[in-house]
């Protein structure tokens, strides 16, 4: 759907823009309900770095400027990040083709 | 006990195999770290509400307000991002981390097919942790403007 790779571009954007402390391969953004049936969108985001090394902080305010980032866009869904290995990334790929 | 305790909790839990951690520790470890995000928002509430330490902790007021936390509610007000526009910039992630982890714990303990990665457990735990530190160095009207809105209704 080309409105879903827009925001996904977006959030991409926002990603890479904030999270200096390590690349961001890959991302990706799947379409889903919360425990409540509200819609949101859980964002898998590539890091290729060494996880140690990610920046805390800028880890924790990641999810601020995604929200923003979306908003500005008229995407009101709620961004569930999920920030992971290149390894771990691969396999949550491969189970959900 | 501490928020920070039950982060340490999840730590163990990581750690607890030399080679990958079950799902059982994984998903263990996702429910302690949402409830250090939420013991941290009930005591913060508490605190702000009628005090801290010599003040009022411990008295039943302070355990009554900090028993009065809704989880439901408290993820309402933390997704507003309306209302959240004018919080600053920690509080609105505090409450992203909030309802972030939330739905993680409802995955982890009430879905038996879902699964996770340690990678994204160590990144929460890093986040989770942040958070807490973060929304304490919050001033105190800023945590007790929070604390309203967090706990009491709005009548229109």
């Amino acid at each position: 759907m080309a409105l879903e790779y827009e925001h996904a571009n977006i959030v991409l954007k926002a990603v890479q823009t904030h999270l200096t402390s390590g690349t961001v391969a890959k991302i990706a953004a799947v379409p889903r309900v919360d425990a409540d049936g509200e819609p949101m969108v859980e964002i898998r985001v590539n890091v290729e770095s060494d996880f140690a090394k990610l920046d805390a902080k800028e880890l924790f305010m990641l999810a601020v400027y995604v929200r923003d980032a979306m908003i500005e866009v008229g995407d009101y869904r709620f961004p569930m990040l999920r920030i992971l290995s290149k390894k771990d990334w691969v396999e949550l790929q491969n189970e959900s083709a | 006990m501490r928020a920070l305790d039950l982060c340490q909790v999840a730590t163990v839990l990581l750690d607890s195999s030399s080679r990958r951690p079950t799902q059982a520790c994984l998903k263990r470890a996702i429910s302690s770290l949402y409830y250090s995000v939420f013991h941290s928002l009930a005591r913060s509430c508490a605190n702000s509400f009628i005090g801290g330490m010599n003040a009022g902790s411990g008295t039943p007021a302070w355990q009554r307000t900090y028993r009065s936390l809704d989880h439901a509610t408290a993820k309402r007000a933390s997704q507003n991002s309306a209302v959240l526009a004018s919080y600053s910039i920690e509080i609105r992630a505090f409450c992203l981390t909030f309802v972030r982890m939330q739905e993680r714990r409802h995955e982890a303990d009430y879905d038996p097919n879902s699964r996770f990665r340690k990678s994204e457990v160590l990144a929460d735990l890093q986040q989770v942790k942040v958070a807490i530190v973060e929304f304490e160095q919050c001033t105190l009207a800023e945590r007790r403007a929070f604390a309203a809105y967090a706990l009491l209704k709005a009548r229109s």
